[in-house]
């Protein structure tokens, strides 16, 4: 039979069928299969490709734990990681999650009350469905700690681009204040003066605020072509390059 | 299935991931290129070194930090912050003399790897598949500011031994360069003691306080980097897109501008005519004039003025880089660079259209 049509995109089996070949590998993976369920296992997969992906993908997993970075070199390579973190992308995030991250509540999320069964739609403590969906909890949560992690090592690139976009100022982490211009800070003899008489005076707590694509394009001429000073070799060099998250920001306006 | 072979492989499956994720951050870094080369380990700047530290003119302090790069290679965490921001990379250094190379690989933000060979620099981004090189000038030698014979740093600057201080693990002498007016900001430097590396620096305020910091977190001296596998990295174009960042050489004076009144102590270093900004918006190119006094560097970025990109004059701070937009008659100025507002308010009311 072909149960790879009928399996969902989160491994989720469609039918008690499916959910019995899936049961099947997992214990052909677990080394509990006899030689009449080992073949009936082979024979699934056999007929079955999503099954065989599935079977592959276990053991890659396996070889990440065990071996680390060459062998998710192949899994990647395969493009299952790709799948993954699509997944991951279009994963809805449970609120529980969150909690987690945020450390509001340092209790576990809660896997659901009463598994699903699939066949019934009666709770089932074992249920394949119920494995599937904690794992998609659990890939969520990862997914939010990761998006947590990044934001963190951003720092203030989301400002910038918040601003870039007319977000509301109060949601910046800096301060703005409208200041008189200077006496001493008028343009040069014979020209008009500026449009408006007063000075935005921006103070960050970030340390890097971003006005617009426009802006950080002279801030980055700035870095790159600015006078070398007696420590720019390689102080003022790797300030910059460590410091230039510009570089690319600025590309993704 | 037994529940505990279920369990294992939710376990897995988590794990699984979280490694894979690491693995593709390993591979987007690439592989440390740290292999045994024997770099010699020669005694930088040799007659500033042989000066007790109290006795050191800042002359001989900036010769030394900036020989101290020319004949070492070493491997560190190097940490920048400002403000609440911060931001962390991880360093390979070499120099064999005459050749300096350096990849900087960010361990915060957007996805990227910077190599440098002397003046040439190459920026991997691998979300966008794009190799960006250009070459920033006066990288390879010691600042052409420091050199000319009108220009004196002590008449600015004075520094001062402020004592020693353990950082990523060695000593360090621990300086402070304080200006002699408001144009320009105190620097308070780790140098270290045996090597003359500058190991931490902070920008400081006129009022002490840090503006940014820039420091080694961990650092191996002397460690076994190879050039030409950083050269290898560093060519490896094939399969990016290769932009590359050209800016024209060019004079004030031809493009028709000039300053009233020198800003005391910054001297003007060059001039560029920067090609059609990459946004959009942006149709013209802009004028950049640089300006440094040795140790802080100023731009002026000049462009015709647009009323719908251009706003209302504006003051910002970023750190210890400051931003000066004004209108100019017909023209838009941008002035930036790592000094106090004055500094820059000067600059703008000083400059003036000839033609």
């Amino acid at each position: 039979m072909d149960m790879g049509k009928n399996h969902t995109d989160d491994n989720t089996p469609a039918t008690a069928a499916e959910g019995a070949a899936l049961e099947l590998l997992s214990q052909l993976a677990d080394g509990q299969c006899d030689a009449d369920l080992a073949g009936r296992a082979v024979s699934h997969c056999l007929a079955d490709g999503e099954l065989r992906r599935t079977w592959v993908e276990w053991h890659l997993i396996g070889d990440v734990m065990r071996e680390g970075a060459p062998a998710a070199s192949g899994w990647q390579r395969s493009g299952t990681a790709a799948a993954v973190m699509a997944r991951l992308a279009s994963e809805p995030v449970p609120q529980a999650a969150v909690r987690l991250v945020t450390r509001d509540q340092p209790d576990l999320p809660q896997a659901p009350a009463r598994p699903i069964d699939v066949t019934t739609g009666r709770s089932a403590a074992n249920d394949a469905v119920f494995r599937w969906r904690l794992v998609a909890g659990v890939t969520s949560l990862l997914a939010v700690g990761s998006l947590a992690f990044a934001l963190w090592g951003q720092g203030s690139r989301a400002p910038g681009a918040e601003l870039a976009q007319g977000a509301p100022a109060p949601a910046l982490p800096y301060a703005v204040v409208v200041a008189p211009a200077p006496a001493g800070a008028s343009v040069a003899a014979g020209t008009p003066a500026a449009p408006a008489g007063s000075e935005i005076v921006v103070a960050s707590a970030q340390g890097q605020v971003i006005r617009d694509a426009r802006l950080e394009e002279l801030l980055a001429a700035h870095r790159q072509m600015g006078a070398p000073n007696a420590w720019q070799v390689p102080s003022g060099f790797l300030r910059n390059a460590t410091f230039d998250t510009t570089l690319t920001s600025g590309e993704r306006r | 299935m037994s529940q505990g072979g279920r369990l294992r492989r939710l376990h897995g499956s988590a794990l699984a991931l979280l490694l894979a994720t690491a693995a593709a951050q390993a591979q987007t870094s690439g592989a440390a290129p740290a292999v045994a080369a024997g770099v010699a380990d020669r005694s930088a700047a040799a007659s500033p070194a042989g000066t007790p530290a109290a006795q050191r003119s800042l002359s001989d302090w900036l010769a030394r930090m900036h020989e101290a790069a020319r004949g070492r290679a070493f491997i560190g965490t190097f940490v920048v912050s400002a403000g609440n921001a911060m931001s962390s990379a991880r360093i390979w250094h070499i120099c064999d003399g005459t050749q300096q190379m350096e990849r900087v690989e960010p361990l915060t933000g957007p996805p990227r790897s910077v190599f440098r060979r002397n003046d040439q620099v190459v920026t991997f981004l691998p979300e966008q598949k794009v190799a960006r090189t250009e070459r920033r000038e006066g990288m390879a030698g010691f600042p052409a500011v420091l050199q000319s014979a009108d220009h004196s740093l002590p008449d600015f600057y004075a520094v001062k031994l402020e004592g020693s201080e353990r950082v990523a693990g060695y000593d360090a002498d621990v300086i402070l360069l304080s200006p002699k007016d408001k144009l320009r900001f105190p620097y308070r430097i780790w140098v270290e003691k045996r090597t003359g590396l500058v190991v931490k620096l902070h920008t400081l305020d006129t009022d002490g306080r840090v503006l940014e910091q820039a420091a080694f977190s961990e650092l191996q001296l002397d460690a076994p980097v190879r050039m030409e596998r950083l050269a290898q990295m560093m060519n490896a174009t094939e399969g990016w897109r290769v932009e590359r960042t050209e800016a024209v050489r060019t004079t004030a004076e031809a493009e028709g501008w000039a300053l009233r009144a020198a800003v005391p102590g910054f001297q003007p270093v060059s001039c560029y005519k920067r090609p059609a900004a990459r946004s959009a918006e942006a149709r013209s190119g802009a004028v950049q004039w640089v300006f440094s006094d040795g140790l802080a560097s100023v731009s002026l970025f000049i462009e015709p003025f647009d009323r719908q990109r251009h706003g209302s004059d504006s003051l910002m701070s970023a750190g210890a880089t400051h931003t000066l937009s004004r209108r100019l008659d017909q023209w838009w100025l941008t002035a930036v660079g790592e000094v106090p507002p004055a500094t820059l308010q000067q600059f703008a009311s000083g400059l003036e259209r000839r033609r």
